[in-house]
């Protein structure tokens, strides 16, 4: 279970998230939400790139009692991913990759799968955005995480990239996950598995 | 058409390599005495004169130095910005030829400058064959380069090498490192040449191989053009490695390897260091002075509402008091206070402040 408790965030005096308490359960999550409700926000906090006030607690590990261990348990795919220009895919997923004790094998065959292989030595400046999306997704699901917050996960990939997105989610949901998407586009329905929804209205979550 | 590719080929040539440039010069006439430096390198002539493998080895760096070149070319001439340049394939052959010889002279400048004084100095020693190698490898490598660059202009499936490109291992310190080698070549090559030169000129003051606050003196000045470095790698911190937040790192082993980033920027310094002074117990301290110094200033960006303005004015006001403490030789106290208080202020401020706060009012 992933539990968020009197989650606030405000950027100076404007306020994004007032989230008194919310439950996760583990499965697949669709967070749906208007443009600027605080969507990216709240995975960004949830990973730990952003300070806020409250709690975010999975199972019994605390983002503010033990940040290390529960980073570990977490991976971040962003909307718009941005990485230094010049650095290669490689060296981002090899960083990504010894960070979070994954095997090269692993990561070799998601850049396979996402056909990154042939353009992963080069640096990023040259990437397009699905190119860079792909990236970001193979530094997110390397390791073995059970939770995924994958922010806009769909945009800007070719239609092959998405069913293997589809594929390694339900993969991942499987052995238990914990996956929170956020996306403006229809979710397909996952085979045998649910799809909850959440919507994030008037800074606060609630489930529909 | 030839000013069109100085200015659009060679200028970014020199701006992209300043730093590895700047390196190189610091290796090859900062670590030797003032007063040494044309023995030492007259001598390490002769020694290429009168070894052949001392000479094979040296034309190796020359044709390394001609690929790079080759390669940086070929980079820039595939970029959408430099598609104008494929109309000087519409140019008469010899002016083609005339022109990529002259870019070939700019950028190989370096190259040839050494190769002249060889050349000068084996004709001197009248070792003929030893001047006349240097002087057909030289004009082979001119020649091959103009050949090469016509022949991506002019080919139907030009002949391209595979890129060169620095691709160090994927290690957070290292990420920094290599910014400095990219995107900051310039600001790192100006920096470190002011740095040597405040090195070098403290040096230069009596008593200064024995007395250690004269180079320390030296290498504070040097410290304070660190600011423009310390600023970007906070910029490139809560920017572009912002994600980096979200790993599984503790917030004091963040710490350490910014302690270990800055370790590795001031290694030339400590290497300049390490031959002028009369002991290697120097190293350790400079290196400490500059860690307290520059970890004071990188921690001192993360708290709230700091910008470059304010930055510049606590680098100015750190580098009075390091002055000061290295006059009175009280350095070690500067040292261990500036750790102190770099640390409390990061590992306080670090998570509980957002990522783009400390920019925001750039």
């Amino acid at each position: 279970m992933l539990s968020l408790q009197a989650v606030h965030k405000a950027y100076g005096a404007h306020e994004v998230l007032r989230i008194p308490s919310f439950h996760f359960a583990p499965g697949l999550h669709w967070i749906k939400g208007a443009n600027g409700s605080g969507k990216t926000t709240l995975f960004k906090l949830m990973a730990g790139i952003l300070a806020f006030e409250g709690d975010v607690i999975y199972q019994t590990t605390s983002i503010k009692k033990h940040p290390v261990a529960f980073r570990r348990l977490i991976s971040y795919a962003p909307a718009e991913p941005m990485y230094p220009a010049y650095l290669s895919g490689h060296q981002l997923i090899d960083f990504v990759r010894r960070v979070r004790n994954a095997g090269r094998e692993q990561t070799n065959a998601l850049l396979y799968a996402f056909q990154a292989m042939d353009y992963a030595h080069q640096p990023v400046e040259g990437y397009s955005s699905g190119m860079l999306k792909k990236i970001s997704l193979v530094m997110a699901l390397a390791g073995d995480t059970p939770v995924l917050l994958l922010d806009e996960p769909f945009v800007t990939l070719d239609v092959a990239a998405v069913q293997h997105v589809y594929a390694l989610m339900t993969e991942r949901l499987r052995h238990g996950a914990t996956i929170l998407v956020s996306t403006h586009q229809p979710l397909q329905a996952l085979e045998g598995l649910e799809t909850k929804q959440v919507a994030l209205v008037d800074k606060n979550l609630c489930a529909e | 058409m030839t000013s069109v590719w100085l200015a659009s080929l060679a200028r970014p040539f020199y701006e992209r390599h300043a730093g590895l440039l700047a390196f190189v010069f610091l290796v090859m006439f900062g670590m030797v005495e003032s007063s040494q430096v044309i023995y030492y390198h007259y001598s390490l002539i002769i020694g290429a004169l009168q070894s052949p493998i001392f000479l094979v080895l040296v034309v190796a760096v020359w044709l390394a130095y001609t690929l790079k070149s080759i390669s940086f070319t070929q980079q820039c001439l595939l970029k959408p910005t430099h598609e104008f340049l494929f109309v000087a394939g519409a140019l008469p052959a010899r002016q083609q030829v005339i022109g990529w010889a002259v870019y070939h002279g700019v950028i190989h400048a370096p190259v040839a400058v050494y190769a002249a004084a060889m050349v000068g100095v084996a004709m001197h020693h009248r070792a003929w064959w030893a001047g006349a190698s240097i002087v057909f490898v030289q004009l082979a490598l001119a020649w091959a380069s103009v050949w090469y660059y016509r022949q991506l202009l002019m080919a139907k499936q030009p002949w391209r090498l595979p890129a060169l490109r620095l691709s160090l291992p994927g290690r957070y310190p290292l990420f920094y490192v290599q910014l400095l080698l990219s995107e900051l070549k310039g600001a790192f090559f100006r920096t470190k040449i002011f740095s040597w030169l405040a090195i070098v000129g403290f040096m230069q003051i009596e008593g200064a191989a024995t007395d250690m606050r004269i180079p320390l003196l030296g290498v504070s000045v040097g410290l304070l053009a660190h600011t423009v470095l310390i600023f970007e790698f906070r910029k490139a911190e809560d920017t572009t490695l912002a994600w980096v937040r979200s790993m599984p790192w503790s917030v004091n082993y963040r710490w350490l390897l910014w302690t270990l980033t800055y370790a590795l920027v001031m290694i030339p310094e400590c290497m300049v260091l390490a031959l002028r002074f009369s002991t290697v117990s120097i190293v350790p301290v400079a290196m400490a002075v500059s860690l307290g110094f520059c970890l004071l200033l990188h921690a001192s960006l993360i708290l709230p509402g700091w910008s470059m303005d304010r930055l510049t004015k606590i680098g100015f006001l750190c580098f009075l008091l390091l002055f000061g403490t290295v006059t009175a030789a009280f350095y070690p106290y500067f040292a261990a206070l500036a750790w102190l208080l770099s640390y409390a202020m990061y590992t306080r401020y670090f998570p509980r402040v957002d990522p783009s706060e400390p920019l925001a009012k750039t």
